[in-house]
């Protein structure tokens, strides 16, 4: 999906708008691409894998396919934060899987131009740099965009 | 353009089916030379698939293949014997259409590059075959335009009516056509190849087609044999082209998926149904019960495929083997229609590969060594499949030279898989089964075939892997049999629900043995072993593991309550799990977990339970691996060696390498247990190299850090011996654990000045470093005996610094002094208790630790001696007793003023007996 967008892009005119889904995380404020989005759900029932890695929160059901919740806040920071009992659930797909990423709070949809991505600021230590996209000045907040690909690409090192 | 896909696509699975159809018919007609009419079959499929390949453009592949078909033609016509050059050409050409055939499945094309098969003999036979081919061809063209309208309606009552018809049907011969869609492709490959088609049919038809004067009617005739021979030989395409047709296997797995997702939905509905009352709502849900049920089944049947797609490779397998080994071989293939889901066969066709190739190289002996042993000089090798209790079983049985149980007994020894001990205790039986561990081969050569360092670890594993069992029987000289036991399917598996810290969880019903459950004080017969708990199930040990521990989950039950013990196999590996509930058993569909769990072993899966949630799929295997038994048998070995032996003389080494260049050695009474690693599992903490083991973390040294020998060489696996001081472990890694000698303690303290080294020993004629592996301990981890040296030093220092240690055995000495040195004590020796009285007229002791039985003067003696005198007599004296000692031996020790016994050597008990005579003494 990624690659169809950004091949798009190269087509089209130089600042080609991009969509993002957006998202609250304690105060941040993050984006995903809204292509990669497959629905958004309300808190899901959760089964707990044991000995899973610390931001793997769980299974859900989603209409018969088994989705792997994956605590993001956990995931960015490298640390489990609190327990977050109603959490949204942005399901993304990620190649041939689908997970379920564990949000607080679900915003609008943006579009934002291209020209308009900036890199992220130099005193970002929280989150590892290579997870964004690049930060966006929005009238009201700094949208963080998300680098999807990069963020699932968690394989098991960690 | 996609009209030429299309013709692709049929290319591609008319050619799939030819190509292995050929496979084993090129095999065959080297064991059946005579065989006419398969001499005529595989012409008639060489002859298609060229055609069919020139239809599509495939040039590389009509050229092959035309060249192939010249060689049968020659084969056909007599022309050319079969000889094993020959085959093997038609074989080579064979593989190269594969190659190619790969490549267009792949990319559409045929363009790639292969060497040129020379033609056996080409030169020869071409030069007449050439001339007399031309000299036939007008005759040939003759036949053919005679022939030219009877040819369909041939074909056609054959597939039809199996008879010859009047070849003025006309009429019928067209409807013919189309009634029989799936002949097209036969047919354009047909009318491209016309030319030769018809005209080497006619050869096909009879020896003597060479005489013009073939009647119409009786070419008619004789043609419908070999097609009815055709349609003999391989499946009846008459009845086939009515009714099958082709899937696509996506297809099949989509529809699998739903009939899953219905499964899942019926058991929601089923739960549901338990809480309504309603008797039309329940009839309802019975029948849509019954209709899962059984369309569940149905679709499951539409995957299954006979296992001769496994088995039909064989043949060929067998005969490439046997072409570069030199060995006879007849393979049978029983029970090849027996089907299987298509993913497990497709899971056991390397499995099954390596064990026949196994079989042929390891197993059956060559010819000589056959007829020496009275044996047929063929070798017979049977595949056997058959479906037994819901399994299918499929068996490989040679009638080799079988497995020699104390070869791998001896391998598992040199291997460092188990010690001599543990290998003595084995049955024949258990002793074979150990080829399945890692890093094993019988082998004495390692042969091109087999000898890859794929092991039969390697066809465990994956046998495994599609849920099914191996396992191995043998006599020597007559055998090997190998069973293997899968399901008949992956996608919905019977399983048990059980819970465990509130979570419910599945065991797949193919691993579960039985149930056992304990009330009451029954529950007290689960008993501790160390660390492990295990408990007697008839008899044998049952090692135990709790799944909410394993899990790290909060157990619901207290520790007073009744247990569950589910009893499950993994493979040869049984154990019993402790659970808080068991529930039901239950269908259910197996879903992968996504590539964030995978390393987490102890889930194979997960799957939707009746109520909606989520639940996880226990891998009994991934669980078994937690319980691996650890290759020891902890601390009695320290008790146990050497016993009717007199220590003085006899110890026992353990013997082990770093390198191929040196041979080391080690008080087999020191180590605490051997283990197996892989030096992919090693790990750093800090400079310190450590392995994780059950959870702990064990430090490990590498001996060639702390003396002067080589070191290793890079391997793949590693032994390590594990030691343990006070209550900390540590492990030397090594490289290869040899064995345990027992030997002359003839200890050559002089040679070796090496700090850590003991002494040398010859062992078997080679020079054997002995290593003071507390040396090497304490140099790395002297906290570990500060608290001796501590109280040496402070409270003991004064009264006791010097020991005397009389020993006529200069290795227990060695040892002694090792002890006493790590402790802080300075060490005097002294080989009998001559010797000793003699130190003691010059250098000043404050303790004596002596042997009892010595030469010239023994221990008691010794005692006596320096009771009697005046100015020693308060010295503290420590007697080391022999096993054999009585009670009566201890009790004139006493009488000659012994202070106290020790009765083996050991590091701890040594300090711990010096600590108290001192105390006392004090």
């Amino acid at each position: 999906m990624a690659n169809t967008i950004e091949s798009s892009e190269a087509i089209h005119l130089v600042d080609a708008e991009t969509q993002y889904a957006t998202f609250k995380l304690d105060q941040d404020y993050f984006g995903v691409e809204v292509l990669r989005v497959q629905e958004i759900l309300r808190r899901q029932e959760m089964t707990h894998v044991p000995l899973a890695p610390p931001y793997v929160s769980g299974l859900i059901n989603l209409r018969g396919q088994i989705v792997t919740a994956i605590d993001l806040g956990a995931l960015l920071t490298g640390r489990a934060g609190p327990a977050r009992p109603d959490s949204m659930n942005v399901v993304v797909n990620n190649g041939d899987d689908v997970v379920s990423l564990l949000v607080d709070e679900i915003g609008d949809v943006v579009a934002v131009q291209k020209s308009l991505l900036e890199p992220a600021p130099a005193t970002l230590t929280a989150i590892p740099r290579s997870y964004l996209k690049g930060v966006c000045q929005l009238a009201k907040a700094v949208l963080m965009v998300l680098d999807l690909g990069e963020i699932l690409e968690i394989e098991s090192n960690k | 353009m996609s009209q030429r896909d299309d013709l692709i696509q049929i290319f591609i699975a008319e050619t799939n089916e030819l190509i292995e159809e050929l496979d084993q018919s090129f095999v065959r007609m080297e064991s059946e030379p005579d065989d006419q009419e398969l001499v005529a079959a595989i012409f008639r499929a060489t002859h298609t698939l060229k055609g069919n390949s020139g239809l599509v453009g495939m040039t590389n592949f009509e050229r092959i293949a035309h060249k192939t078909e010249e060689v049968l033609t020659e084969i056909r016509d007599g022309k050319r014997k079969i000889e094993p050059d020959v085959v093997n050409f038609l074989l080579d050409s064979l593989d190269q259409l594969k190659v190619l055939f790969a490549t267009i499945q792949e990319s559409g094309h045929d363009q790639v590059d292969l060497p040129e098969i020379p033609v056996p003999g080409e030169v020869a036979v071409k030069d007449s075959a050439g001339k007399k081919a031309a000299g036939k061809t007008s005759k040939r063209k003759a036949a053919r335009r005679t022939k030219a309208k009877g040819g369909p309606a041939r074909k056609t009552s054959v597939r039809k009516k199996k008879q010859p018809a009047a070849a003025g049907d006309g009429a019928s011969v067209e409807t013919a056509w189309e009634v029989f869609p799936e002949d097209t492709a036969d047919a354009p490959a047909e009318a491209v190849a016309e030319d030769e088609s018809w005209g080497l049919f006619d050869e096909s038809l009879s020896d003597d087609s060479s005489s013009e004067a073939v009647q119409e009617i009786e070419a008619e005739t004789k043609c419908a044999e070999p097609s009815a021979i055709q349609s003999a030989t391989t499946s009846p395409p008459v009845e086939r082209a009515d009714t099958t047709i082709r899937v696509d296997v996506t297809l099949l797995d989509g529809l699998m998926n739903m009939v899953g997702e219905l499964v899942l939905a019926r058991n929601q509905i089923l739960q549901f149904t338990k809480e309504v009352e309603n008797s039309h709502f329940q009839a309802a849900s019975q029948r849509l019960d019954l209709c899962t049920s059984e369309l569940q089944e149905r679709i499951m049947q539409t995957r299954l495929q006979p296992i001769s797609n496994v088995f039909n490779r064989f043949p060929r397998v067998v005969h490439d083997i046997t072409r570069v080994n030199n060995k006879d071989v007849k393979l049978t293939l029983e029970g090849a229609e027996t089907e299987l889901d298509k993913t497990i066969i497709e899971g056991i066709r390397d499995p099954l590969t390596h064990l026949v190739r196994n079989a042929i190289d390891h197993g059956i002996e060559d010819e000589d060594t056959r007829q020496a042993a009275g044996k047929s000089t063929v070798g017979a090798l049977t595949l056997r499949a058959f479906h037994e209790g819901g399994q299918v079983n499929i068996e490989v049985i040679d009638d080799g030279s079988g497995i020699d149980p104390g070869k791998v007994k001896a391998k598992a020894v040199e291997k460092g898989v188990m010690t001599q001990q543990q290998v003595g205790a084995l049955s024949d039986r258990e002793a074979i089964a150990l080829i399945f561990k890692p890093g094993f081969s019988t082998a004495e050569k390692v042969t091109k075939l087999s000898g890859r360092g794929v092991g039969m670890d390697v066809v465990k594993t994956n046998i495994e892997k599609v849920g099914g069992n191996i396992e191995i029987a043998s006599e020597l000289g007559q055998g090997t049999t190998i069973k293997i036991k899968i399901p008949l399917t992956l996608a919905i598996i019977p399983a048990l629900v059980i819970s465990s810290g509130g979570q419910k969880f599945f065991i797949p019903q193919v691993n579960l043995l039985e149930l056992v459950r304990l009330e009451g004080e029954a529950v007290k017969q689960i008993e501790e072993v160390g660390d492990a708990e295990i408990y007697r199930l008839r008899g044998k040990l049952l090692p135990i593991l709790r799944l909410s521990k394993v899990l790290n989950l909060s157990s619901e039950a207290a520790a007073k309550d009744d247990v569950n013990i589910v009893v499950l196999a993994a493979g040869e590996t049984k154990f019993g799990l402790i659970v808080d509930k068991i529930h039901d058993t239950e269908e259910i569909v197996v879903k992968p977990l996504s590539k964030y769990l995978t390393e987490v072993q102890a889930f194979a899966g997960a799957t939707v339970m009746g109520d909606g949630k989520a639940a996880l799929i226990l891998d009994v295997v991934g669980l078994a691996g937690l319980v691996e038994i650890p290759l020891n048998e902890p601390s009695d070995m320290t008790g146990k060696t050497g016993t009717d032996e007199k220590r003085a003389v006899n110890q026992t080494y353990l013997l082990f390498s770093v390198s191929d260049r040196e041979q080391l050695a080690l008080p087999l009474a020191l180590v605490s247990r051997l283990e197996r690693t892989d030096y992919s599992a090693l790990q750093k903490a800090g400079k310190q190299d450590v392995i994780q083991y059950h959870g702990k973390i064990l430090p490990l040294l590498r001996v060639e850090q702390f003396i002067d020998i080589a070191p290793p060489a890079a391997k793949e696996t590693a032994a390590v011996i594990v030691f343990s001081v006070e209550k900390n472990e540590v492990g030397f890694l090594v490289s290869h654990i040899i064995g345990i000698e027992d030997c002359d303690a003839k200890l050559d303290t002089s040679s070796s000045q090496q700090p850590g080294i003991l002494g040398s020993l010859i062992v078997d004629g080679k020079i054997t470093l002995v290593v003071d592996a507390f040396a090497l301990i304490q140099s790395q981890f002297p906290e570990w005996f500060r608290r001796r040296s501590d109280f040496v030093k402070t409270k003991q220092s004064e009264s006791v610094s010097r020991i005397l240690v009389v020993d006529d055995s200069p290795f227990i000495r060695a040892i002694e002094r090792s002890y006493l040195e790590s402790a802080g004590f300075t060490v005097v020796e002294a080989n009998d208790g001559e010797e000793a009285l003699a130190r003691m007229t010059t250098e000043s002791v404050d303790m004596i630790i002596t042997d009892l039985e010595m030469p010239k003067m023994d221990g008691l003696e010794l005692t006596r001696t320096i009771r009697a005198n005046e100015s020693l007599k308060e010295l503290p004296i420590v007697a080391v007793t022999s096993p054999g000692s009585s009670a009566d031996d201890l009790k004139r020790g006493l009488e000659a003023g012994v202070d106290a016994f020790l009765n083996k050597v050991d590091r701890e008990e040594l300090i711990s007996t010096l600590e108290q005579v001192i105390d006392s003494s004090n």
